[in-house]
């Protein structure tokens, strides 16, 4: 038989079997002439009976789990409860107290891998340490038989998806016999709430759950939720996505960001969105993206908008899905931004008081597609740092709609001295120009006001007599005002330290990968990316500490305590070569504004990657192993260190094709373009198709901690995560960029 | 397999991953002492008249082999394809020898022929099976590969989509064709 054969065998088959007998007939009767070589095969096919089940796999049998009644420790496993995407969990009693407990033995394949398993225990340990009488404590994690396990308290009652569902098959004049009845929202209400502030307080230690779901929430014999399986997916997410079934994960409760796979860049208002899931699921009987594969329900939650509860169900209170819709927003600062205001305002809902949750309005839905206004709050820290001044006003809401329509306008300054030519480059989605420059003027006593720019994105371009320049990004809507303080330098004063590449043609390639499903691919022709230098290493520890006292600014007020301790009294002797981590996109700005630099465009950063074409300094650069130097999210990777790590950076992908291959300068070298933290660009994730809307930055290379791929050398090249403004990973640092050929 | 022998199966895994057909026969070569251990071990541990799921020990056996690395998620693919084959021509070479009357000179005579009974508890000859999918892979080799995946290795459709990056609908069609295909061909 012949491939085609056999594919239109398959297709014959596949209808035929669908009909009756007597319609099998017919059909086989009127086989094309075409088809009559097939018709034996077919007949025989069609007349086999194939035994339902697995056949030809033998039947399995559920007694067949090796490890029952095996002991672990002092744990006898007596029953499996249920197997997940990390492993299996199984009642067991402790032999020397006879007390039962739930004990989960973490696949093998999960915890082979040192790295996976360091991570699994930090977060059982901090797991461990959370008590709450809503949370399923973490008793003991051991080790026996070449198997680690996690020993937790027995919760003994259904977990929230069954007792869902047996609460569904009731009829509604029927009394629900166990358990809590799910069909009154009321008490789908107390009982989120009670989750909320159950999550409230593992937030508080920093401890994300990752995977909120029914069936990670068990009902006791009172009725009382407890949440279980604690920090225990992380990183395992997209183990659980592409290796297991229904069983052992489902997408159904990923919010959008944790669908895109930028698994550094979540933080609690993740499971925000999950628990909004959930709500969602108990008053509707439907989870909120619907799907049945994987790929389908992932493309739903990053592109279709939530269908809002109520019009699910109607019974639902007005107020309660106001609640359970503002958990559910596709952006993360649109929801609500801690678990515990979710849980007053459940209870305000329970009190019968009126909720702080509004509906959304359409102008806010259709802003969610639009360019974020709060780009605009972006330029207010930096320039109260910078000297910039805002001049007049910046209106914001709905007081723009009615006091400007006019065009934007900005005024410049120049910080140190001198005049110079100011003029505006309009930029596209990709950062590239997208229209001639427009000369806006030349500064007199430093100083050029209120020019009227475009709408939209682009640059500020100054350019002084000798030589020196500065260029500013900006989001710019009708009635913005701004004034920037532009500190033209010269890049002779700094070109020892960033390397100059000439640009090119280049044909920016969109690809999916292992949700290729889900994202629709595009090719994006071929641009021209003009001449551009770039940092050849992280800004550090050192040049960030020496910019503070530069600029005589202070510490982000986001840094924590203990971040801080670790600033005043660095743990290592190297601690200034390290990138600067836990920096939000607008103090990564400011820094490379104060220097006369920008942050590069995703297009930049991926060209200079490029240059890296020595496979043989790529492998060993590949093959080490990292260990974190101590506890407290560490780079670990000196300023020109030769250690890296990399990986792959999730499954959305883009990479740059050149026309000719970028190259290095002799002798100089691009430090821990690929690995190493993670690193800000300037480009808005608009910039990957499917991601519009989602108001996040694109971040390329990825962090010392994650997964070296021996598939790798390709997929790390291509590694891609993106993160929002306001975050300030601890893996995440940035290098800078300026234009050239002016 | 120790941490010494670790770096081995990587190398052997990248070879194969190029399409070193070698490399493919020394992995296989590999895994099947493992294989015929791990049923040695687990027919020990069952109660008389038992059979033994090929995916038992097909699972054993890889976490065996690879327990000390770290495999990826692509390179899992390779292993259990590996995997698969490996325990396929461990049963159908004691089918064979148990056709021809040979007395297998292992110790896992017993074990083996535990998990040969598990498929004929189902109805299935493994020979005629063997046969069917060698002739099913000269016209759809993906469909051989998933066959010998989910009957030699046991895994999940879901599983096996992902690996064979094929949507998960269109592959449980494809296998319902396939396997009336295979059931016409052995009856």
């Amino acid at each position: 038989m012949t491939p085609e054969r056999w594919e239109r065998l398959q297709e014959l088959f596949l209808h035929a079997f669908e009909l009756s007998a007597s319609e099998r007939a017919t059909f086989l009767d009127g086989l094309a002439p075409e088809d009559e070589d097939l018709r034996e095969e077919l007949v025989r096919m069609l007349e086999a009976q194939v035994p339902s089940g697995e056949w030809p796999l033998p039947p399995a049998r559920g007694a067949d789990d090796p490890l029952l009644g095996t002991e672990l420790g002092d744990y006898r496993l007596d029953e499996v409860l249920g197997r997940g995407g990390s492993g299996v969990v199984y009642r067991a009693t402790q032999v020397s107290k006879g007390r039962t407990v739930a004990v989960k033995v973490l696949r093998a394949d999960v915890a082979r891998s040192a790295s996976t398993y360091e991570r699994f225990k930090r977060e059982a340990l901090a797991a461990s340490k959370l008590h709450h009488p809503n949370l399923v404590r973490v008793q003991y994690l051991g080790r026996d038989a070449g198997l680690d396990y996690l020993v937790m308290d027995y919760v003994d009652g259904p977990n929230l998806r069954d007792q869902l569902r047996s609460c569904l098959a009731v009829p509604a004049e029927r009394e629900v016999s166990t358990g809590p009845d799910l069909r009154d929202p009321r008490v789908c209400a107390t009982l989120v709430r009670d989750l909320a502030r159950a999550l409230q307080h593992a937030h508080a230690d920093r401890v994300l759950h990752r995977d909120v779901k029914p069936q990670n929430v068990l009902l006791d014999s009172r009725g009382t939720p407890h949440l279980t399986d604690f920090g225990l997916a992380k990183d395992l997410e997209l183990a659980d996505l592409t290796t297991s079934g229904e069983v052992a994960g489902t997408p159904h409760y990923m919010s959008p960001e944790q669908a895109l796979a930028a698994r550094h860049r979540i933080n609690h208002r993740t499971d925000i969105y999950s628990l909004g899931a959930v709500l969602y699921e108990l008053l509707s009987g439907r989870t909120p993206a619907a799907g049945e594969t994987t790929a389908e329900v992932i493309h739903n939650i990053l592109h279709k908008p939530v269908i809002p509860v109520r019009r699910r169900n109607h019974d639902v209170p007005a107020a309660l899905a106001l609640v359970c819709m503002q958990a559910l927003r596709r952006r993360p600062e649109r929801r609500y931004q801690s678990a515990e205001e979710m849980a007053d305002d459940l209870d305000r809902f329970l009190a019968g008081e009126s909720v702080g949750a509004k509906a959304q309005s359409i102008g806010e839905r259709a802003v969610e597609r639009l360019v974020d206004r709060r780009l605009l709050l972006r330029l207010l820290p930096a320039a109260a740092v910078l000297g910039v001044v805002v001049g007049g006003l910046l209106y914001f809401g709905s007081q723009r709609v009615y006091a400007h329509s006019q065009r934007p306008r900005v005024s410049v300054e120049i910080a140190n001295g001198g005049d110079a030519r100011v003029s505006y480059l309009p930029l596209d989605m990709r950062h590239l120009a997208a229209g001639p420059e427009l000369e806006l003027g030349s500064t007199k006593r430093g100083r050029l006001d209120d020019c009227i720019v475009p709408e939209g994105a682009g640059r500020i371009l100054v350019r002084t007599e000798d030589g020196a320049f500065a260029e500013h990004y900006c989001e710019l809507q009708a009635g913005d005002r701004v004034v920037v303080a532009a500190r033209p330098t010269d890049l002779r004063e700094s070109e020892t330290e960033m390397i100059v590449f000439s640009g090119g043609q280049v044909v920016p390639r969109y690809e999916a990968g292992t949700l290729a499903d889900a994202l629709p691919s595009a090719d994006g022709g071929v641009v021209q990316l003009p001449a551009f230098a770039i940092d050849d290493h992280c800004v550090t520890n050192g040049e960030y500490r020496a910019y503070l006292e530069a600029s005589g600014r202070e510490r982000p007020e986001y840094w924590s305590p203990a971040w801080r301790a670790i600033w005043d009294d660095p743990p290592r002797d190297d601690w200034d070569a390290l990138p600067v981590v836990d920096l939000a996109f607008d103090d990564a700005v400011a820094y490379a504004e104060f220097y006369g630099k920008r942050l590069p465009t995703s297009l930049e950063l991926e060209f200079a990657r490029g240059a890296y074409d020595e496979p043989s300094w790529l492998d060993a650069e590949l093959s080490r192993t990292a260990t974190p130097a101590f506890n407290m999210f560490s780079p670990h990777v000196g300023r020109f260190g030769d250690q890296t790590k990399d990986t792959t950076g999730g499954a959305y992908l883009l990479y740059v094709q050149a026309a000719v291959q970028p190259r290095l300068p002799l002798g100089a070298r691009l430090h821990h373009a690929l690995g190493n933290v993670a690193e800000w660009t300037e480009s808005r994730a608009v910039e990957m198709p499917g991601l519009d809307g989602m108001g996040a930055r694109i971040v390329k290379a990825d962090a010392w901690h994650g997964e070296y791929s021996p598939d790798g050398v390709q997929n790390t090249l291509m590694c891609n995560g993106m993160a929002y403004d306001g975050d300030s990973p601890q893996d995440q640092g940035f290098r800078c960029a300026r234009s050239l050929g002016r | 397999m120790t941490d010494s022998t670790g770096g081995g199966v990587a190398d052997l895994l990248r070879a194969v991953k190029a399409g070193d057909l070698q490399a493919r026969d020394e992995l296989i070569a590999l895994i099947q002492p493992e294989l015929r251990k791990c049923a040695d071990r687990l027919m020990r541990h069952q109660p008389n008249g038992h059979t033994l799921q090929p995916t038992a020990l097909v699972n054993e056996a890889y976490l065996k082999l690879f327990g000390t690395d770290d495999p990826h998620f692509t390179d899992r693919r390779h292993l259990m394809a590996t995997a698969a084959t490996a325990m396929r021509q461990i049963l159908i070479d004691h089918a064979r020898r148990r056709n021809s009357n040979k007395r297998s000179a292992d110790g896992d005579r017993i074990a083996l022929e535990s998990v040969a009974l598990s498929y004929e508890g189902n109805g299935v000859d493994v020979l005629a099976m063997d046969e069917a999918l060698s002739s099913l892979t000269e016209f759809d080799p993906q469909m051989a590969r998933v066959a010998e995946l989910r009957v030699f290795a046991g895994l999940t459709f879901e599983e096996i989509a992902e690996l064979e990056d094929i949507p998960l609908r269109t592959l449980q069609r494809k296998w319902s064709a396939v396997r009336a295909w295979m059931m016409g061909k052995m009856a």
